[in-house]
């Protein structure tokens, strides 16, 4: 039909058609050209009849399509073209989301209560049970606040608040907040069968089944009971809090030990919502094989939660260790005190042993080590000091304490120069030893002359000595002599003839003793220690006048003296006196004599005093 | 072989013996004060059917008398359930037939086996023979048992598992 509008066919000019074209043509638009009422009305009626031959179908498909375009036309097809559009696929929803949108949008703006008088009926029930949820966890905090009011704790809680400057509420719910997610039931809704089961490590174990069996029939019974669209959603249980949280085919029970906050309800939510998602098909068509939910574990274990916040005791603890800590620092200080202490007071005792050492003559310390209780002590000693054990014992230190080396060595000090004197000289009792002016020996006492000589050359040889001092040595050998001496001196006498001065012949030999007696007295006087003072005494016999003999007396003493001096005796201790007439009857000295009478009388004897 | 795990209940009047049936069985972890305040106590027992191995979660259900009722909707979830009653007494009979009516209404015709109790003393037993017979002919597994020798209990529960894996299409029905 189109093929032939587009190439008209060549058509006889006496056939209606080629009449009615021909009109067509000569016409300047379809039933406005009119010459005659009857002719137009004839032309009219074959044009009628043409276009009902031409595009009669046409039109009817035309008046179909104005119908259908047509407000209740289109009010019937395009449900049916939605429809058929959503089974192809999503362009349709896609196409029109931004003209839906931008529609709600304008329709929000012109009248809000249009959507909020929609929506109420669907967000009211929504909005109460999240405000019911929100209460319940208030109320919850609120008797849980208010059962601590008055405890030692929340009197630390009021403390720390006042402290940090934090709400007093804030601090309780952040220390409330301790809970632990001890089991997690997976139960079939239905039968009350355990899908699976989950335990927080340490947690008590128990038979899941029983448990959750009981649960559900206390489910039902309270539901039951109450006639009330609501299900079991918490239970407690002492410190035991079970949340329960309903699905479809479903529920979800965690048991938890403690407070959890209140957002743990959305985890159970999220998790039961997977599960029932993921399992769907499973939970449907359950028939007991509860091997098949094995696999929530992963989902499970997200229920297993635990919130550790510091807790009271672990402050305890704390507050416990840092006292530990400082009671063993004191302690230790005390310890490292103490043993400061006793190491200062070792080594000051250790330094007294060392000074000990030290001070003794002949010991020579070049090194002294304390360890602990140990001592080690080096140096030099005199094979004369004493030994340094024998100087530390009497100071408590014992033999097992202390180690000494000590090399051999000549101390040049004068106590040891002595010590050693005495051990080389031995002198006899009554000798003692001393060393002056460093180098000098000196000898003091009586020795008998063979110790004094040998003295005098040993004592050169010492070390440290260089000269040997005996001046203060008394020779009793000498001393012997010179009292030997005296005794003879003292008995002696030399005889005169009458009235002269002159001495005889027979007194020469006397005159000769006494001047050898004499001679040795006065040389030997000095090494015995002795002064000597000598009195040569004259006398005279009665007869004569007084004053001639007392004169005589004195001559005769001189002569004595003289004849002495001749004999080579030194005289410069020697004095002389007259004494006149001797009264032979008292005198002693002549009554021994062999001389008596007046020949004893003219006389000179010897008077020693030995000092 | 997967693991199963099947509720059942045990349902009959007041003194026929469920929970003595049970305590034969397995040991409860739960007092019989449940029974009075919840109206239920829950067991469980291992039980091997063939090759099969089954956990049953047991709901031990107070028993019905004139002064309490069954809770039936224990009974939902159920798998099967061990209808008892008393050889000695003809009237528990006709309470377990009233309570499995009542219990179709509930859960639908699944697995039952019927128990008569105390055939340890089935001398006395108040039953007569064309009563077991009526009971045979609705097509019930029928246990005899005595709770208090031990005869019988373990068959009762072997038999309603097996008529559950039956019905599960898990075994092939026995003839």
């Amino acid at each position: 039909m189109q093929e032939e509008r587009r190439n008209p066919p060549a058509v006889s000019s006496s056939t209606p058609i080629a009449r009615a074209t021909r009109r067509l043509r000569r016409a300047p638009g379809l039933g406005r050209s009119a010459h005659s009422n009857s002719g137009d009305r004839e032309e009219r009626e074959e044009l009628d009849a043409l276009r009902r031959l031409l595009v009669g179908p046409e039109q009817e498909r035309i008046a179909k399509i104005e119908t259908n375009l047509s407000p209740d036309g289109i009010g019937k097809t395009l449900p049916e073209a939605a429809v058929a559009s959503q089974k192809q696929g999503e362009d349709l929803a896609w196409a029109l989301r931004p003209a839906v949108m931008a529609a709600i949008r304008d329709a929000v703006k012109n009248d809000p209560h249009l959507f909020v008088d929609a929506l109420v009926p669907v967000m009211g029930p929504a909005i109460r049970k999240a405000a019911m949820h929100a209460l319940r966890a208030l109320v919850q905090q609120l008797n849980e606040t208010l059962a601590r009011g008055l405890s030692l704790r929340a009197l630390r809680w009021r403390l720390e608040a006042a402290r940090t400057g934090r709400p007093f509420a804030e601090i309780v719910v952040l220390r409330s907040l301790l809970f632990r997610v001890e089991q997690v039931f997976l139960v079939h809704r239905e039968s009350g069968l355990v899908l699976h089961h989950i335990v927080a490590p340490g947690s008590p174990p128990q038979d899941p089944d029983q448990v959750a069996a009981m649960l559900s029939a206390i489910d039902a019974f309270v539901h039951d009971a109450f006639r009330q669209e609501a299900r079991l959603a918490r239970f407690h249980v002492g410190e035991l809090v079970g949340w329960v949280e309903h699905g479809p085919a479903a529920v979800l029970v965690a048991v938890v030990r403690g407070t959890a906050p209140d957002h743990y309800g959305d985890v159970l939510r999220e998790v039961q919502e997977r599960i029932h998602l993921q399992f769907r098909h499973d939970l449907s068509s359950f028939r007991g094989e509860v091997d098949l939910f094995v696999r929530t574990e992963s989902l499970l274990q997200r229920c297993l939660q635990s919130e550790a916040v510091p807790s009271a005791s672990a402050g305890r603890s704390r507050f416990y260790t840092l006292a530990l800590v400082g009671v063993l620092a004191a302690v230790a200080a005390l310890a490292i005190g103490w043993h400061t202490h006793r190491n200062r007071v070792e080594d000051r005792r250790f330094a007294s042993y060392a000074e000990a050492l030290r001070k003794e003559p002949g010991l020579l310390v070049t090194e002294a080590r304390r360890d602990g209780h140990r001592y080690t002590f080096e140096g030099m000693r005199d094979p004369l000091a004493p030994a340094p054990a024998s100087v530390l014992a009497p100071l408590g230190v014992r033999q097992s304490d202390a180690s000494f080396a000590f090399g051999s060595f000549y101390s040049l000090d004068p106590r040891l120069t002595e010590r050693r004197a005495a051990r080389i000289l031995q002198p006899p009792a009554g000798v003692s030893l001393a060393v002056t002016n460093g180098d000098t020996l000196v000898a003091r006492g009586d020795a008998p002359r063979s110790w004094i000589e040998r003295a005098r050359v040993l004592a050169l040889s010492l070390p440290a000595v260089a000269r040997f001092d005996a001046s203060e040595l008394h020779d009793t050998d000498a001393a012997k002599e010179v009292e030997a001496a005296s005794a003879f001196l003292a008995e002696a006498m030399v005889l005169f003839p009458l009235g002269s001065d002159d001495i005889g012949l027979d007194q020469r030999g006397t005159l000769e003793d006494v001047a050898k007696a004499l001679a040795k007295m006065l040389e030997l006087a000095p090494d015995a220690g002795k002064n000597v003072e000598l009195t040569l005494v004259g006398h005279a016999d009665a007869r004569g006048p007084e004053g001639q003999n007392q004169s005589l007396s004195s001559q005769r003493a001189e002569r004595v003296q003289r004849e002495l001096a001749a004999l080579g005796v030194p005289l410069s201790n020697v004095r002389t006196r007259g004494a006149g007439v001797a009264v032979v009857s008292d005198d002693e000295a002549c009554m021994k004599s062999r001389y008596r009478g007046a020949a004893c009388a003219r006389r000179v004897d010897f008077r020693v005093e030995l000092q | 072989m997967m693991a199963r795990k099947k509720k059942i209940c045990m349902l009959g009047a007041t003194g026929v013996g469920k929970t003595s049936l049970v305590a034969r069985f397995v040991r409860s972890i739960f007092s019989d004060a449940y029974r009075t305040t919840v109206g239920v106590t829950i067991d469980k027992a291992h039980v091997r059917v063939l090759d099969h191995e089954v956990d049953l979660v047991m709901w031990d259900l107070s028993g019905e008398d004139e002064f309490q009722s069954v809770q039936l909707a224990y009974l939902r979830g159920a798998s099967g359930y061990l209808l008892v009653a008393d050889g000695t007494r003809r009237e528990t009979v006709a309470t377990a037939l009233s309570l499995q009516e009542s219990a179709v209404r509930v859960v639908g015709n699944i697995p039952l086996v019927l128990v008569l109790n105390k055939m340890d003393v089935e001398s006395s037993w108040d039953i007569a023979g064309d009563v077991e017979k009526q009971l045979r002919e609705k097509g019930w597994t029928l246990v005899k048992t005595s709770a208090k020798t031990g005869d019988g209990v373990e068959r009762a529960f072997v038999a309603l598992t097996r008529a559950i894996l039956s019905a599960d299409g898990v075994i092939e029905e026995r003839t």
